[in-house]
């Protein structure tokens, strides 16, 4: 059974449809790089499953759990299971500048979770020295650098113990130099088989990790395939042009 | 001008910082929880309770807050029928216009300060599992209160000195003092001494203000 199941998925913003009729599955362990144009519809597809967006059509299963079956949401309990399932890392971070590193790990864990302090600081320890951030614990988000702060964000969405993880343009606002080190902790999950949806421009990064490619244009998923099919045999004209922009 | 006119008139000054004091306290924990409150009712979703609002906002904002005064006092108890059971005592009148008045530029901060909240920091509590209300006491408030302080500190600033428009309904705190004094004495002496103690009085509030500041910054102790 795929993890995660999605047909015919629309969606639009007023008059301007964003997602036309998008369906596909990704199984467990895939990492997928969803690439296109900007305007091209994959951020907020990224948003749709994780329910920051209401779809206007179509079905999401996600582990089994419908939360949305053609168009019509399940009751709030089912939609929160469901997305709980999966954790998410936005392009500005979005990390809590209120709260030290350490307890922008520790509270939400402690607050949805409810899990007792010593079992959530034995975790938030382990998860952070695996990022080599274990001596910024103590630090607030502002004295972090962009690099620092988006692999907090990652180790803050790891701590709900998500099935999958999804990536809206991670490296979006990190200048090159420092991409290296966000793309280095994805690299490290993709390894440990972690289920990843990553939105990118990091076109050499999805050549290298990811394991199917979703190309797409104007709201619809216009070509899909393994990274060799894509990169080295683009069906559509649309795709090579993409591709030889990109490079 | 001998040494015990000045211990005289200070002593008695002294008393009227006690009412400017008291009624300082008042207004300010009353008026900030009550902006608080009519800042939630106005993002409340049915919109006849956020005209309420904006109505009651703008007469707080739009008329003078000595005019807001003196109808507490004088005007309510003429208000046929229910008037009589609203005439109130010269102090309970002036804290309930002083806090509705302050609520109503309090409610104005908080607003201003809940919208300056990036929407990114919804979205990583809601994917993150928290409800709406954990979101709001967790993560919003929090930051609301520290973007929120500067504008609160200028504003309770600003309370201490509009205390003294409380001369107007006679109620004994230091300008009603000091004037009383000026016009018995024929000394200016009495007004050097209410300005001292207003001074006084604010610099202690900035100290404190500037305390609590620095416990609501982002900034870690250790660097």
């Amino acid at each position: 059974m795929s993890i995660i199941e999605v047909s015919h998925l629309k969606k639009s913003f007023g008059s301007l449809n964003v997602l036309k009729d998008i369906s596909f599955t990704v199984e467990k362990g895939d990492v997928i790089a969803i690439l296109g144009s900007s305007g091209s519809g994959k951020s907020t597809l990224l948003r749709c499953l994780i329910d920051l967006e209401k779809i206007d059509d179509g079905t999401i299963t996600v582990d089994g759990d419908t939360f949305v079956q053609n168009g019509i949401y399940m009751p709030n309990k089912i939609v929160k299971d469901a997305t709980m399932k999966m954790g998410m890392v936005f392009q500005h971070f979005n990390l809590f500048p209120h709260m030290t590193v350490m307890k922008n790990l520790e509270k939400p864990a402690k607050i949805v979770k409810k899990l007792d302090s010593k079992t959530i600081q034995k975790k938030s320890k382990i998860l952070l020295n695996k990022v080599g951030l274990l001596d910024k614990a103590d630090v607030y988000p502002d004295q972090l650098s962009g690099g620092q702060k988006q692999r907090v964000a990652i180790v803050r969405a790891l701590m709900m113990n998500p099935e999958i993880m999804l990536f809206d343009e991670p490296t979006s606002s990190l200048d090159p130099e420092i991409t290296k080190e966000v793309l280095h902790t994805m690299k490290q999950l993709a390894e440990e088989k972690m289920t990843m949806l990553i939105v990118t421009h990091e076109i050499g990064f999805a050549k290298e990790v990811a394991s199917k490619i979703l190309f797409m244009s104007n709201g619809e998923i216009l070509e899909s395939g393994t990274p060799d099919e894509i990169f080295n045999n683009p069906k559509h004209e649309r795709t090579k042009l993409f591709l030889n922009n990109s490079f | 001008m001998d040494s015990n006119y000045i211990l005289n008139i200070t002593s008695t000054m002294l008393q009227g910082a006690k009412i400017t004091v008291l009624v300082f306290f008042i207004v300010i924990i009353a008026s900030i929880p009550l902006g608080f409150f009519i800042t939630l009712l106005g993002r409340s979703k049915f919109r006849p309770i956020g005209w309420i609002v904006n109505i009651y906002i703008t007469i707080m904002r739009g008329t003078p807050l000595i005019l807001q005064l003196f109808f507490v006092y004088f005007a309510l108890p003429y208000i046929p029928l229910i008037g009589p059971y609203i005439t109130m005592e010269r102090l309970p009148a002036a804290l309930i216009a002083f806090i509705l008045n302050y609520a109503a530029y309090f409610a104005e901060i908080f607003r201003g300060g809940l919208m300056a909240i990036d929407k990114g920091q919804n979205e990583a509590a809601k994917v993150l599992g928290f409800n709406k209300i954990q979101t709001f006491i967790h993560i919003i408030i929090p930051q609301m209160i520290r973007v929120t302080l500067p504008a609160l500190s200028n504003e309770s600033i600003t309370l201490v000195k509009d205390t003294s428009l409380l001369t107007v309904i006679s109620i004994a705190e230091i300008s009603y003092v000091a004037k009383t004094a000026v016009t018995r004495d024929a000394s200016v002496f009495p007004l050097v001494i209410a300005g001292a103690l207003y001074l006084l009085l604010i610099l202690i509030l900035t100290i404190i203000l500037r305390l609590i500041e620095k416990k609501f910054s982002y900034t870690s102790k250790s660097l």
